[in-house]
């Protein structure tokens, strides 16, 4: 890779974290049966992940995730976030690489951000605060992953324009 | 609408908004770590004159707190009214079936409710007294360390300053994609979850190609102004520790000490 390749990469992946940011602020989507929101940033993350790779996926998410909970109030929960959209980015694009399935690298991957939006709650507060926390966290990240397998295959068409 | 805040960042003058973001960064993430010391009502009176100082030396209005904490009210409630009725053990107050009220439940949930209120109030503090870009300046200083394990620090930081500075700007992009959308008659406020998730998908799709476009003309105009990371960078905000950064430290310092000895009392 040339350093000026490089350097596109790493401005894409840049604004990657920028619209992570951005669709977690301006699409909340109530959901009924309760009071909480789910917002679009694991789309975005999802969608990088199956695109650009694991790696790239895992910066994305991480810092995408932190700085989405940094300037939006939720402080607490930044560090939490860095590992848990973190990991989600790794896996979807660890799997998909793998085993070329992306139901299975989504499934995975949105499993993988429950469970560390579980633990960081139960952390945090109490394991009922994370139980309860489950099935708002569930349906955004199955949302997530429905928009992203309907992007994918419009984004990775443009994808060669970046090398 | 390029003004369209993405932060809610107050701007002041008070003591807390001067002071170092690393500080405020750092000292708001211990302050976690503190709760968890605290086991006892007089660990959580401490805790809770800790946050009431900080909360009042913002000089911003209480209403602002409170509206920050409401979106998470009906979480709290329910968890206090489960804490309540699923308590472990303790003098029965009132049992009716399988659910029993006692006075470990009761002071259970009020250390919960606390809890809550605590570490919402705190990380409010700092999103309302320090601007985003120079919470990223702060996450920069703190991923420095992070150099001696050969991790890329300079290439991740170079991609936070990048990201924070086109939050807006794509944030301008969605509303005028969003708008051109609606003017043709796509409607995104009602509808089902799987309803609102597909009308969103023709906004991704321009929103990921225009950002492809940007990263190239970028990527180029940095590359044609001759432009190298790596070490030996200056920068444009340099964030200097003054007298002040000490002295919230070692303020901090002694509430971690008295809340040990809290600990130690009862």
């Amino acid at each position: 890779m040339t350093s000026k390749n490089h350097l596109r990469q790493l401005i894409f992946g840049a604004l990657m974290m920028a619209l992570t940011v951005v669709l977690g602020r301006v699409f909340n989507i109530p959901i009924p049966w309760t009071h909480g929101n789910i917002n679009l940033c694991d789309a975005c993350i999802l969608i990088c992940a199956l695109v650009l790779g694991p790696v790239p996926g895992a910066i994305v998410g991480g810092l995408g995730g932190l700085l989405l909970d940094l300037i939006s109030g939720y402080s607490q929960y930044m560090f939490f976030s860095l590992i848990a959209h973190g990991l989600e980015g790794f896996i979807a694009g660890w799997l998909f690489k793998r085993y070329h399935r992306q139901s299975l690298a989504l499934g995975a991957a949105i499993i993988v951000m429950v469970a560390c939006y579980f633990a960081a709650d139960a952390i945090l507060y109490t394991p009922i605060v994370g139980a309860l926390g489950i099935p708002t966290n569930l349906i955004q990240g199955i949302v997530g992953a429905i928009v992203a397998l309907v992007v994918v295959p419009q984004v990775k068409k443009y994808r060669q324009k970046l090398s | 609408m390029s003004n369209m805040i993405i932060g809610r960042y107050v701007p002041g003058n008070s003591i807390i908004h001067r002071l170092d973001p690393r500080v405020k960064l750092i000292l708001s993430i211990s302050f976690i770590v503190l709760i968890f010391l605290a086991n006892n009502w007089l660990g959580y009176v401490v805790l809770g004159l800790f946050t009431l100082v900080a909360v009042v030396s913002t000089k911003i209005s209480l209403a602002v707190y409170l509206r920050g904490l409401k979106p998470v009210l009906w979480l709290i409630i329910f968890t206090i009214i489960l804490q309540l009725f699923f308590s472990p053990a303790g003098h029965v107050y009132l049992a009716f079936g399988p659910f029993t009220v006692t006075d470990m439940g009761i002071i259970n949930a009020c250390y919960v409710f606390l809890r809550f209120v605590f570490i919402i109030l705190m990380s409010t503090v700092l999103t309302l007294t320090t601007p985003p870009l120079a919470l990223a300046d702060a996450l920069e200083y703190m991923m420095k360390p992070l150099l001696k394990i050969k991790f890329p620090v300079y290439e991740l930081s170079l991609m936070l300053a990048i990201a924070l500075r086109f939050v807006p700007t794509l944030m301008d992009e969605t509303v005028k994609v969003m708008n051109a959308q609606r003017a043709r008659g796509v409607d995104f406020a009602s509808g089902s979850i799987i309803k609102r998730s597909k009308a969103i998908v023709p906004i991704l799709i321009p929103l990921f190609v225009g950002s492809i476009q940007r990263a190239i003309d970028l990527g180029d105009a940095m590359e044609a102004r001759g432009y190298q990371g790596g070490e030996n960078r200056t920068k444009f905000r340099v964030l200097k520790w003054q007298r002040r950064d000490t002295v919230a430290v070692l303020i901090f310092v002694c509430v971690l000490v008295v809340l040990i000895a809290t600990r130690f009392i009862i």
